[in-house]
């Protein structure tokens, strides 16, 4: 190889880390959240935000570039999760299903909540809730459920980050809604 | 429309993507019916509920980390011997069929000619004379240099080769 062709591939490898390093930047807060819901925030959760990004660098050359980068990072953290849950299935048995005994709000008169002190504890507590009652969602149902509730991508993102059709991302996010919001009853329910 | 019918669309109506003429059945419907009000108004909660839901924020040791790795894989890739890869390949699943095929077919590709009648095999053969043993030396030098140089080649092309190659005469090639 010349000594041109060298500097020519040198430059182009380092315009390509560069580009990379901007989409990190960009996605890997999203992604890692992503992650952290789709996992109970597992301590692996980092490490399987790791894993998406060096899977991304690997498969720079295969990106569709008709698709969007975080769809494309949101699939590749989709079957990296799944594909842990196959392999270990500790993840799920380890999560916590939300019954009524565990419940510390079960306690508190539901009318109080609003105007009590102690709101942004009870707040705070709503919201392990809602996560644990989020990780107790079938894998396919949760993860339509935290991409659109909770990322913000649209019906079509969904469908591309998790590779099914439309209809199917519908379908789930209904399945996913209704049993999180029996699950979430008693914080959700008018009047309360 | 009844209540089981728009139960069934309170999901998309609350995501506002119903068609305007269904979007308007539903809105009537809900002026009129308590019960499929107050469902949705629960599931309006829950959707607040889980965009209003905190987010974590990686640490800067994130990156270093992420970038050492990416440095590993810009790494160069080692050099292996022929032999090494060889070796190596044993502790794979599939390697105790095909590593030993491998070695077998080199090894048989060797001694064949010694084994066979000059007359049908024509390279290389057992010296038959004065002109074909220095053919028959030239070959089997030829093939150890040959076996030489692929030690020096990257370890997954000097493996193909070696995987593809059916005889002496086809490393010599």
């Amino acid at each position: 190889m010349s000594a041109t062709n060298v500097l020519f591939a040198d430059r182009c490898h380092r315009e390509e880390a560069r580009v990379f390093d901007e989409i990190v930047q960009q996605h890997k807060n999203r992604i890692y959240n992503y992650v952290c819901r789709m996992t109970h925030d597992s301590p692996e959760a980092e490490d399987i935000t790791q894993e998406v990004f060096i899977k991304a660098y690997m498969s720079l050359g295969s990106f569709r570039h008709d698709a969007a980068v975080d769809t494309w990072l949101y699939r590749i953290a989709t079957n990296l999760v799944i594909d842990r849950f196959r392999r270990r299935k500790r993840a799920v048995q380890s999560w916590v299903p939300l019954d009524e005994e565990s419940d510390p709000l079960a306690d508190l008169p539901a009318t109080d909540r609003g105007s009590n002190p102690a709101a942004a504890a009870e707040l705070t507590e709503l919201q392990s809730q809602v996560q644990r009652a989020i990780a107790t969602l079938p894998a396919k149902l949760r993860s339509a459920v935290v991409l659109h509730d909770m990322e913000g991508l649209s019906y079509e993102e969904v469908a591309e980050a998790v590779g099914c059709p439309v209809g199917t991302v519908k379908s789930r996010l209904f399945n996913g809604r209704n049993l999180l919001r029996r699950k979430l009853a008693r914080y959700v329910e008018p009047g309360l | 429309m009844n209540c089981s019918r728009v139960r069934n669309t309170l999901s998309e109506y609350i995501d506002g993507v119903l068609a305007p003429s269904v979007q308007y059945a539903v809105e009537a419907h809900l002026a009129a019916c308590a019960p499929c009000l107050a469902e949705c108004e629960a599931q309006r909660r829950m959707a607040r509920v889980l965009i209003e839901m905190p987010r974590r924020q990686l640490g800067p040791e994130f990156d270093a980390a992420l970038q050492a790795r990416l440095r590993d894989l810009d790494a160069p890739p080692q050099r292996v011997s022929l032999l090494d890869r060889l070796r190596r390949s044993s502790a794979r699943a599939w390697s105790p069929v095909l590593a030993p095929l491998a070695i077998a077919g080199l090894a048989v590709a060797l001694w064949r000619p010694m084994m066979a009648p000059p007359t049908v095999t024509p390279t290389p053969a057992m010296p038959s004379s004065p002109l074909a043993s220095r053919k028959y030396v030239t070959q089997m030098v030829a093939a150890h240099q040959t076996l030489d140089r692929l030690r020096d080649v990257p370890e997954s092309e000097a493996v193909d080769d070696a995987l593809r190659a059916t005889s002496v005469g086809d490393l010599i090639e």
